[in-house]
């Protein structure tokens, strides 16, 4: 079992105990959202985790390790940000997308640029949610703040691995 | 309080990444299935299979945590301490708050609407929305530890940590009073 599991089921336990001890908060209550988040969630996480294989089959590994592999610096870093952030998409696809492309040659750096872009600047999310939700002053704004950090993403996810 | 969606957010929301990874599957398969063979489709699916064993009890426990932590992430205390005198301990608790509140974001904006509502300052608001899209600790534990490896994903997390201070900073540096609009349906 690994690290993050134990830590996982940790933190359910501790969680748990601490819902159970407060008077005013209820254990069936939690189960129920927990029940709905996870009819909500198979019918995604499975096909995706299917496509995850083929997609890896199907990525051009050469063209890849042109653009954004190892080798490829801040230049390839910065490409792979802004692919991020153009990626209309969430979790279920990026991440198996991500995966792939590490397998066919992509730098570990020029990814870590990807997935920060893509969690500050989801485009899809600007437009389903970011705008209805927060409005579009507060949105746009987040937004501009986002574009301005791409640089540092990528820069970071070159500074972590080294 | 503030868990109940938007219904029209929320209703776009259940059926369309269904559908999404459902065709994703379906066009990915076939193309394989068209230019590889029948093999690799087969060959394709075996490795699926250890990453499905690997995922879904993981996921079960993140659903576990996301019912446990709604119930339980005290909105109201937060949104006192990241009021407008808050300063950087206003932007830390932002972080901190981002990173561990659960749900999508048709939970977070109208959690972030009731905090700049309760007289939470902008740029600690900005750092919670920052801080939960690229450090939110259910998002790490379910998905991406399952998905890139643990080694990965705490690389990413660390590459991230800088981000959402920062961007509370840059948008208190440039839009400090704005006028939040009151944000409806909540």
């Amino acid at each position: 079992m690994s690290v993050s599991t134990i830590v996982l089921i940790g933190m359910v336990i501790v969680l748990g105990l601490v819902v159970q001890v407060h008077p005013e908060r209820s254990l069936a209550e939690a189960m129920r959202l927990s029940t709905k988040q996870a009819i909500n969630l198979i019918p995604i996480i499975i096909p995706a985790i299917i496509s995850a294989g083929f997609v890896a089959q199907l990525l051009p590994s050469e063209e890849i390790g042109r653009w954004v592999g190892a080798d490829s610096g801040f230049q390839g870093a910065m490409i792979a940000a802004v692919f991020g952030s153009l990626m209309p998409t969430g979790p279920m696809l990026i991440l198996p997308v991500v995966a792939a492309l590490l397998s066919a040659d992509a730098g570990v750096g020029q990814m870590l640029a990807l997935l920060n872009a893509w969690s500050m600047m989801n485009a899809q999310r600007l437009v389903l949610y970011d705008i209805p939700l927060a409005g579009p002053p507060l949105a746009a704004r987040r937004y501009l703040i986002g574009m301005a950090m791409t640089p540092l993403a990528a820069l970071l996810g070159l500074v972590v691995v080294g | 309080m503030t868990s109940s969606a938007p219904s029209s957010a929320a209703k776009r929301r259940s059926r369309g990444p269904a559908i999404f990874a459902l065709s994703l599957m379906t066009v990915s398969g076939s193309l394989c299935w068209y230019l590889y063979g029948w093999e690799t489709v087969r060959q394709v699916l075996f490795e699926d299979w250890d990453l499905m064993v690997n995922v879904l009890p993981r996921m079960a426990l993140g659903v576990l945590m996301y019912g446990l932590l709604t119930v339980l992430v005290p909105r109201d205390w937060v949104a006192k301490h990241m009021g407008r005198d808050a300063g950087l301990k206003g932007l830390i608790i932002g972080t901190l708050a981002g990173a561990v509140t659960p749900g999508g974001p048709w939970v977070i904006y109208p959690v972030a609407a009731m905090l700049l509502r309760f007289g939470a300052e902008v740029g600690a608001v900005v750092a919670f929305i920052i801080s939960w899209s690229v450090l939110g600790m259910n998002r790490f534990l379910v998905w991406e530890v399952s998905f890139l490896g643990e080694h990965m994903a705490t690389l990413r997390i660390l590459a991230a940590l800088p981000l959402p201070i920062l961007g509370g900073l840059l948008i208190r540096q440039f839009w400090p009073e704005t006028r939040w609009p009151r944000v409806e349906r909540e």
